[in-house]
């Protein structure tokens, strides 16, 4: 699975609007502690959309506190 | 029971769109905590927040929705913005047309901080004396300017771009008090340059009491005024410094945000360039009429480049508060009388002893109301004298 982090909340809204959007698969969820202890919400996703996932961080120029697989 | 005419929408726009009402009680049956879980009810309650700030990002033109931290109000954001950027002992300019939610922190700043306050005057028809305010600047002390974009009291709108030009021209940053324009005017923070403008929701963005904010430029960084609960990095002992949350300790207004984010929905779905030429059109006819009436003045109002939806009135021999209590008693007018919390514009305008009577406007208000508040202050006037 991939786990994308963010340092706030706000983040984490903006990430699953713009990802509906672009029909990107995944859901908002709670981000396990050993990962991160920032923003409680992540973006859980299939681990196939990594690259997919980091190319649409950088096209959609949003935050994210980090981008890890589980 | 007698129908009210409200024409104090420059306090708080009592006539709402309806789905600002149905998005607060929805909100109040279905909202968890704000960002504190991710369960469905906390989710609900997260994305009516984001909602609203990319919403209010939108039509106040900021960057983007990580810009807008929400507040009770305008006065709180602009205690936040000027606490979190002013130094001690730093010097700050502001204009005789603010409300006391900008001078007094700037009052504040200067009793406990050390620091300067410079006002810049106002003229006698409510425009800015702007080459006073240009040499206060060129003097090159100043750090912070903050405005406000229209008169509480007249109406006028300032031409705040060129003010935030200036101010960076002379090395301040801009920070600019919107409570009577965001939602009323067409307006953009990047275009006009502000630093950092502060909003509140109650009045032309038609959302409830107890919702406002402040539009941080992403260069800027502002400290909190208030640390606390975050519902993020737990383990740290300061506040997160984190956009939009920074400023937002504690858990957020998320009801009464989905009901902002409803009132911005409408006005964006009426063009607020639609709305503001509608008020205008009301208050030109008000003040035409109020005009008609002998010893009576209006204060201000074109002394600016625009205005807003307000006509000031200053009658000769009559006593402000006794005007306003008389259309509210015989007429069921609901305007505001006394000094508005504009002191010093009212010692601009000569007005500082007796007050005015401010009527104010807004998109809801119709031609006929109109009318009957000319005949009533015509009548109320007639009476007391």
């Amino acid at each position: 699975m991939i786990i994308v982090a963010f340092h706030t909340t706000a983040d984490a809204f903006g990430f699953e609007e713009a990802a509906k959007r672009m029909g990107l698969p995944g859901r908002l969820g709670t981000i396990p502690r050993t990962i991160s202890a920032g923003c409680g919400f992540a973006w859980l996703a299939p681990a196939e959309t990594r690259s997919r996932i980091e190319d649409f961080l950088a096209e959609q120029r949003l935050e994210c506190e980090g981008v890890y697989e589980q | 029971m007698r129908t009210l005419i409200y024409f104090d929408n420059a306090a708080t726009t009592m006539q709402k769109p309806p789905a600002v009402a149905d998005a607060v009680v929805c909100g109040m049956q279905t909202f968890g905590g704000v960002g504190r879980g991710v369960h469905p009810a906390s989710l609900a309650a997260g994305r009516a927040v984001f909602d609203a700030r990319r919403q209010v990002a939108n039509l106040l033109g900021a960057s983007s929705a990580s810009c807008v931290s929400f507040a009770l109000n305008a006065t709180m954001a602009l205690n936040i913005a000027l606490q979190g950027l002013a130094e001690p002992g730093c010097t700050l300019l502001t204009t005789a047309a603010s409300h006391n939610s900008v001078l007094r922190p700037l009052f504040r700043l200067r009793d406990e901080q050390g620091c300067a306050v410079k006002i810049a005057p106002i003229n006698p028809d409510g425009s800015l004396d702007f080459g006073a305010y240009e040499r206060m600047l060129a003097e090159g002390v100043v750090r912070y300017v903050a405005a406000t974009h229209a008169s509480n009291l007249t109406g006028d709108v300032y031409d705040v771009a060129r003010m935030a030009r200036l101010a960076h021209d002379y090395g301040a940053l801009f920070i600019l008090d919107a409570a009577q324009t965001a939602g009323a005017i067409p307006l953009s923070q990047k275009e006009m340059g502000a630093d950092v403008l502060c909003f509140t929701g109650h009045k032309s963005l038609f959302g409830p009491q107890g919702t406002g904010g402040l539009c941080v430029a992403p260069h800027l960084e502002v400290r909190p005024l208030l640390e606390g609960g975050s519902g993020t990095h737990t383990y740290d002992e300061r506040h997160p410094l984190f956009m939009p949350e920074a400023l937002e300790a504690g858990t957020v207004n998320a009801h009464g945000l989905a009901g902002l984010a409803a009132g911005v929905g409408f006005i964006e779905e009426e063009g607020v360039a639609v709305i503001h030429e509608k008020v205008l059109k009301l208050t030109s006819t008000f003040e035409e009429g109020a005009q008609s009436i002998e010893g009576l003045r209006v204060l201000g109002g074109h002394g600016g480049i625009g205005r807003t939806g307000v006509v000031a009135v200053d009658v000769e021999g009559v006593d402000s508060a006794l005007l306003g209590d008389a259309l509210a008693r015989d007429f069921g007018i609901c305007t505001r009388a006394g000094a508005h919390c504009a002191p010093l514009m009212h010692r601009s305008l000569g007005t500082e002893d007796k007050g005015a009577v401010r009527f104010s406007f807004s998109y809801f208000n119709t031609e006929e109301e109109i009318e009957k508040g000319i005949y009533a202050l015509e009548e109320s006037v007639k009476a007391l004298r």
